[in-house]
């Protein structure tokens, strides 16, 4: 019944986004297909918001819902009876590149299991606890970043909750690269780039390793900057204002960075507004992007003041401190120290790619080696491409401005190798040798993002050994249980996720508790007999000791425990 | 549309603008032979980025420009390539897990 309702909903999803692309109109066929995927998002993300605050996120509401949204449409609109038609050209070489492309994520999101540490500490618990509560619960994790903007986790969510199993929770990821595409074509078509020069633009962007590693990670920074983009494409492609805004709170509703980023494209907007004097158009599809816009873009931030008094809780003006530290506030110090570490990352040469970017860029080579070259060309001889390098500058100034210095605030700068494949894109469509060198380092990319660092060796023979049912990095961190509770105490970063099995058939209880005797009575209070336990602190590594010595608990294996 | 410089005229030796390039890389991978900053990251692609710069002026409408601009680029691509291969190499027989 699972695949029968996602097919459902998933089917509702395409025809919202169809009516309301054929209503705005906003321009040419690449602008389209973009709209149609953001409205699809929108609708994705409204969908399961709506399911969560009321309760009802169980696939057979979902797939009725979209049902009777389907049949609203079939009914009022006749033009919707018929197939749509897109007329973009696709270059053959290009088309059978775009497959293989995307055969091979399709192929990780199936193999891969959920493996980076922040998404299974943080993102991904509270898809857990959404799916099996089926609505949206207060409890979320013990992490001290549960309660930042979830906006990809409702994707996340759509991807889980028909098949109650996580086997295709990497295609939310997917389906942001696939909007990167669309987003692309897009901006190098409103660069001057004919139909090929466009395709191969988008083509090197989305290989670009840093966006291909995170896209099946279950992190969110490939998603924010392919919002970006779409954003930037619809601004400079002046596509319909409500459409802008509707990638706009899509993106802040991902996360704040969307926000450090965009900051760079007011001017260019505010710039465009005053020289067209656009004009608002309110229909009803405007009214209804912009308030799907509205909701997506503040809800969590809304949240946040409603609990906890303060909308990006736990981040205060001061920031947060603890070894998982966030800026709170721009600093100049933070842009002068992260400009010098961009520079020396971009060179990808520290290590091997990771979902987060540890101490690399992940650019790539051809923003790298075919970008940086071709964009001085560029800026000499295309006035529009000098705006959109300012506009992508400006962005990357103010996202280095607003994040603080660590090994890893490059995977919030993802969007701006796009400007640089753009240029890369231009040029390579005029010279054979160039294209050459183009795919040289299109090919690296595709073959060193094969597996992330995470994820190469004997883990990824291990996962592609399980069966899909099973399929989970569990074992791996000896987090493996058949129990139907297991609680869950600790103080730093421990893969909470890994807990709650692939189809979310275990319950995790979180304990807060910091003192021996605490703990006792709060494992007795939920009765719980086994428990995973791993502490970095003083205070909890002796309440746990003092547990073992007086018999509360007893040692299994790795982190777990048994309750005599 | 996107005017590129191999449409325009040619003038200038086509030789000239691939030589300079030539000149330039081998001057950087000594550099970083002998240890000498300008040779080490980033300095070593400021340098060819503004040499090229320089020279592309001068040169851009001639038919060597789209050597030289092939020639940077292949420069960069090896200075990346080179210890990401090696990486990949370690990876591959999962000495890297």
């Amino acid at each position: 019944m699972g695949i029968l309702y996602a097919v459902i909903a998933n089917a509702a999803s395409i025809q919202v986004a169809l009516l309301i692309s054929r209503k705005m109109r906003p321009g040419p066929a690449s602008v389209d297909l973009l709209t149609v995927a953001l409205v699809r998002m929108a609708f994705i993300s409204v969908t399961i918001l709506m399911s969560g605050i009321l309760g009802v996120l169980q696939s057979h509401w979902i797939a009725a819902f979209s049902a009777l949204v389907s049949a609203t449409i079939l009914m009022l609109d006749k033009e919707s009876r018929r197939l749509p038609k897109f007329a973009i050209p696709i270059p053959r070489i290009t088309a059978i590149l775009l497959i293989v492309v995307f055969a091979r994520l399709v192929a990780q999101a199936w193999f891969f299991a959920p493996y980076d540490a922040d998404a299974l500490s943080y993102h991904l618990p509270k898809v857990a606890e959404w799916v099996r509560t089926g609505g949206f619960s207060r409890e979320m994790g013990v992490d001290t970043h549960v309660t930042l903007p979830a906006g990809f986790e409702l994707i996340e969510t759509w991807w889980v909750v028909f098949f109650h199993h996580d086997v295709l929770i990497e295609l939310a990821g997917v389906e942001f690269l696939v909007i990167a595409f669309l987003g692309m074509l897009s901006l190098a078509s409103s660069m001057g780039l004919t139909e090929r020069g466009a395709f191969i633009a988008a083509m090197a962007y989305i290989l670009t390793p840093g966006l291909q590693v995170q896209a099946t990670s279950g992190l969110n920074d490939s998603a924010v900057a392919a919002l970006f983009l779409a954003a930037s494409a619809l601004l400079f492609a002046g596509g319909p204002v409500g459409l802008v805004v509707l990638a706009v709170g899509l993106g802040l509703g991902m996360k704040p960075t969307f926000g450090f980023a965009f900051l760079g494209l007011l001017p260019f907007a505010f710039g465009r507004w005053l020289r067209d004097r656009v004009r608002l158009q309110i229909s009803w599809a405007t009214v209804t992007v912009s308030l799907a816009a509205v909701v997506t873009g503040t809800f969590w931030y809304l949240r946040n003041l409603l609990w906890y008094g303060n909308p990006v809780h736990p981040v205060t003006a001061e920031g947060l401190g603890g070894p998982y530290a966030l800026q709170g506030w721009p600093q100049l110090g933070s842009l002068f120290r992260n400009i010098p570490s961009l520079i020396s990352r971009i060179y990808d040469r520290t290590g091997a790619f990771d979902a987060v970017l540890t101490d690399v860029s992940g650019w790539g080579c051809v923003a790298f080696a075919c970008g940086l070259v071709a964009s001085i060309e560029f800026v000499r001889s295309h006035v529009p491409f000098r705006w959109l390098l300012a506009s992508f500058g400006l962005a990357l100034l103010s996202t280095l401005t607003f994040v603080g210095h660590d090994h890893w605030f490059t995977r919030f700068t993802l969007f701006f190798p796009a400007v640089l494949c753009i240029a890369a894109g231009g040029l390579a469509e005029r010279h054979f040798l160039i294209q050459g060198i183009l795919a040289i380092g299109c090919l690296q990319a595709f073959l060193l993002t094969m597996t992330p660092v995470h994820l190469t060796g004997k883990a990824i023979q291990e996962l592609i050994r399980q069966p899909w049912r099973e399929r989970s990095m569990a074992g791996r961190y000896e987090m493996s249980s058949s129990a139907d509770v297991v609680g869950y105490s600790s103080d730093i970063r421990s893969r909470p996720y890994l807990l709650y099995r692939p189809d979310y058939s275990c319950r995790v209880v979180y304990l807060r508790s910091r003192s021996a005797d605490d703990l006792v009575e709060e494992i007795h209070r939920h009765k719980l007999h086994l428990i995973f336990a791993l502490h970095q602190t003083y205070q909890g590594r002796e309440a746990l000791q003092t547990c073992l010595k007086s018999g509360h608990l007893r040692r299994l294996s790795g982190h777990l425990y048994s309750v005599p | 549309v996107i005017s590129t410089p191999t449409k325009s005229p040619s003038s200038g030796d086509p030789v000239i603008g691939a030589a300079a390039e030539l000149g330039i890389a081998l001057l950087v991978v000594t550099a970083r032979i002998l240890s000498i900053p300008l040779g080490k990251a980033p300095v070593d692609v400021i340098v060819i980025l503004s040499i090229y710069w320089a020279i592309s002026v001068r040169y851009r409408r001639s038919k060597s420009w789209v050597w030289m601009t092939a020639g940077t680029m292949a420069y960069l691509l090896l200075i990346y390539l080179v210890p990401q291969c090696r990486l990949g190499y370690q990876l591959l027989l999962g000495s890297a897990d």
